[in-house]
């Protein structure tokens, strides 16, 4: 019993620390972008996916395509032509540091946090 | 110790492989458990009860069969990779606390071959991808390791203190 709670109080405190880093990265962006990697490599930067006005775009590859939308906040992938449909189904990517993946094309779109600093920056 | 492999034997492997196939397939159609094509990894509680039941080759057997028909059913390369390497990764910690830690502590076994597996499946995702973009994931997938850790750790616990445990013969008792 008492190795019952010992194993609880751990496993609790790294949960804890987990939501912990989470909150913290969402409270200390400004506001939310993205970042679309093709076959290891940066392949887009969507400075912000907060617009009320929805976006778009399509990727294609040797492989096939993908075509990924943002609006409101989250991004996701619309339609696809991979076999498993990994990423389509995933829905909504949201969170910062939240990561959609389509193995078989190589893509990764990942919700990134942006400062003003870096807006101001590149303004 | 003498390992025996009676026909109660074999038929506990092949009946918990089945098992865990469904699992696999009942998680595939569960459209919230793909964090970047990362499983959950139910099918883990089919390993650990196997691996209390019958042994650590025997519980290899029945994780080598799912993943050797769940890729023929379902199977692409990739979603074999990451069935492997999850699998593998979680099998091996099971392998090395499994003795170490009181068979009313599983669960805690369990949520650390949870996190194996999610830590393999994160690296597969990585290396097929090329980039380390999806580490940002770790803590949503520690979170979701202790979660589904727990809930398939009680699982097999309840499984091992039941009359199931007769089936597996006198194994290291
Ligand atoms: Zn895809």
């Amino acid at each position: 019993m008492k190795k019952n709670i010992r194993w609880a109080v751990i496993f609790s405190a790294v949960v804890l620390v987990c939501l912990g880093v989470i909150f913290f990265g969402q409270l200390t962006a400004d506001s939310k972008g993205a970042e679309i990697y093709l076959g290891g490599k940066l392949y887009k930067t969507v400075e912000n996916i907060e617009n009320t006005q929805p976006g778009e775009i399509t990727v294609r590859t040797p492989e096939g395509f993908n075509r990924i939308c943002w609006h409101n906040g989250s991004i996701w992938v619309e339609e696809a032509d991979c076999a498993s449909l990994t990423c389509k189904k995933y829905g909504k990517a949201t969170l910062i540091g939240e990561t959609i993946v389509c193995a078989p094309h190589g893509l990764v779109i990942k919700v990134v946090g942006k400062t003003d600093d870096e807006v101001d920056a590149m303004t | 110790m003498k390992k025996r492999l009676t026909v109660q034997k074999i038929s506990l492997i092949g009946l918990l492989a089945a098992l865990s196939l469904g699992i696999y397939a009942l998680e595939a159609m569960i459209p919230v458990s793909n964090i970047a094509g990362i499983k959950l990894g139910l099918a883990n509680v089919v390993t650990l009860t196997a691996m209390v039941l019958l042994g650590r080759a025997e519980a290899g057997f029945v994780l080598g069969i799912r993943i050797l028909l769940a890729t023929t059913f379902y199977g692409t390369f990739i979603s074999f990779a990451f069935s492997l390497c999850g699998g593998a990764l979680a099998y091996a910690v099971m392998c090395l606390t499994v003795n170490r830690l009181d068979k009313k502590q599983l669960w805690v076994i369990s949520v650390l071959a949870a996190l194996a597996h999610n830590a393999g499946q994160l690296c597969v995702a990585a290396l097929v991808s090329g980039t380390s973009a999806m580490f940002t994931l770790t803590p949503y997938l520690v979170i979701s390791a202790v979660g589904t850790g727990v809930l398939t750790g009680l699982t097999a616990q309840r499984l091992y203190f039941s009359p199931l445990r007769r089936f597996g013969g006198s194994h290291r008792e």
